[in-house]
């Protein structure tokens, strides 16, 4: 009694207007925005904390906690080839099933998460832990990611899916400014989903965006880059970078991660009380913010009586 | 830059290549699954720190889509205990506000997703796993079955019926609409 193949979808018959049809192309429609998704990566994978840094002061669970979590991944590289490769499938059949306007949208999305991500996950160490008492988690347990991407290593962009080249080309007008995601351009090119991915979401970007006007103003993402480059070796510059994007992009679409890496710098700088006062505001003007968490480890006295 | 982290690790790297190719979709399915809005951030963080730590475990060929939405169902059905076991019940009676429609031509688009959130509440739970998988998500049969870890000959038959009680109770609101306005609209046909 199995059919021989899937029925046609409600979403694919064809005919006139239909509440029901309507309703699903709007479930259809419901991908999250680019900030949601970023603040969910952000949550995933926060910025490297080295040993002296800020992240030293938080409370001592979060290092020792996650260590041998990070180091079993960590080192065994071969495995991790298959499911890339998979992935690298699936996404390309993704891409290449973008046949309708949401779907196309939600592609175009994909790719600029994918620039926000390649931008931002410069390298991590990164503890989260839940405690939500909503889910279905109800001891606390910690859960450490190790995400490294080292800059101008290509290997690590050439993994994102194919549409991440031209979303990256957008987000970037100034494409000579640096060496770290361009490298992701010409493998890219390269991968078998990068036609589909062309072809569908972004094709019309890089052209949209002529390489011959050189902006000399660095992008957010980039001056974010540098500041959390900066925040272990020199907190004072990362400082300094952050307020250059403040000033440069006060509404940028950071502003959260630039004002987690104020933060972090001001207390790896020894301004704690500062510290503690930015991140004091930043609780107050965004209540529920995903890195409400990560201020908490940094800031114990945060978490309340 | 000078690189001052560990080398990149391909396995970070099928994480990252995952995260970005299927997460608008997770969180999409778990918002069709009835996780709330403000919970949905927290689930999908959830589904992926599972995805982080097993998807190295994953056999090449595994069908990555029906384990990632695996996980995400069984998310969402932890969570659905959870939140019943907390307060909230669906109700009957369709709320008011699905009348705000209006538009003659189409259902605007969130009246839209929030009618199919209604109608989806009523189902079964189980009919509308299948149904949000295939109709919304557009995975496979087959995919879906593995996904449930139940029979195919099952996922069919969930399907079938979610399908009859979504369509009828389409007909009713529409009737239901169209008795309210006093004239029938071609838009909410």
């Amino acid at each position: 009694m199995i059919p021989d193949r899937d029925p046609p979808r409600l979403l694919d018959e064809s005919g006139e207007p239909d509440l029901l049809r309507d309703a699903l192309a709007a479930g259809r429609d419901d991908v999250p925005s680019e900030q949601a998704l970023a603040g969910l990566w952000g949550r995933l994978v926060t910025p490297p904390v080295g040993p002296g840094g800020p992240g030293g002061e938080g409370p001592g669970g979060e290092g020792p906690g996650g260590a041998p979590d990070g180091q079993g991944p960590g080192t065994s590289g071969g495995p991790g080839a298959g499911p890339a490769a998979t992935a690298g499938s699936a996404a390309a059949k993704a891409a290449a099933g973008a046949g309708t306007g949401a779907v196309t949208a939600a592609g175009g999305l994909t790719a600029k998460v994918a620039a926000v991500l390649a931008g931002l996950g410069l390298a991590a160490v990164v503890t989260w832990q839940a405690t939500r008492p909503s889910t279905s988690t109800t001891t606390t347990t910690t859960t450490t990611i190790v995400a490294t991407s080292a800059p101008g290593d290509g290997s690590h962009a050439s993994a994102l899916p194919s549409s991440t080249a031209p979303a990256v080309a957008s987000a970037r007008p100034d494409a000579e400014a640096s060496a770290v995601v361009p490298s992701a351009v010409p493998s890219a090119s390269g991968r078998p989903g990068a036609s589909a991915g062309a072809s569908t979401s972004a094709a019309a970007t890089p052209s949209a965006a002529p390489s011959a006007s050189v902006e000399p103003q660095p992008t957010e993402l980039e001056l974010l880059q540098q500041a959390r480059a900066a925040l272990g070796g020199d907190p004072g510059r990362a400082l300094a970078l952050t307020t250059r994007a403040a000033e440069l992009y006060p509404k940028g679409a950071l502003g959260q991660e630039r004002e987690m890496i104020r933060i972090q710098a001001l207390a790896g700088a020894g301004r704690r009380a500062e510290a503690l006062a930015a991140a004091r505001a930043f609780e107050a003007s965004h209540p529920g913010s995903a890195y409400a968490r990560r201020l908490e480890q940094l800031f114990p006295e945060l978490a309340g009586p | 830059m000078p690189d001052t982290h560990e080398r990149s690790d391909p396995g970070e790297a099928a994480f990252r290549e995952v995260f970005v190719a299927h997460a608008p979709y997770v969180w999409r399915c778990l918002r069709r699954l009835g996780v709330s809005p403000a919970d949905v951030e927290d689930l999908c963080q959830e589904v992926f720190v599972v995805v982080h730590r097993k998807l190295r475990d994953l056999e090449p060929d595994a069908p990555l889509r029906a384990w990632l939405y695996g996980i995400a169902v069984r998310k969402a059905w932890d969570h659905r205990r959870l939140a019943y076991q907390r307060h909230e019940r669906p109700t009957d009676e369709l709320p008011e506000r699905s009348e705000e429609a209006g538009q003659g031509e189409a259902l605007d688009r969130r009246t839209a997703r929030d009618l199919l959130d209604q109608l989806l509440d009523r189902l079964d739970p189980k009919q509308r796993d299948v149904f949000v998988l295939y109709e919304i998500e557009q995975l496979g049969m087959n995919e879906i079955a593995a996904a449930l870890e139940c029979p195919l000959q099952t996922a069919y038959s969930r399907l079938h019926a979610a399908r009859k009680q979504m369509q009828a109770a389409a007909d009713r609101e529409r009737a239901r609409r169209t008795g309210r306005t006093g004239a029938p609209s071609g838009g909410l046909r």
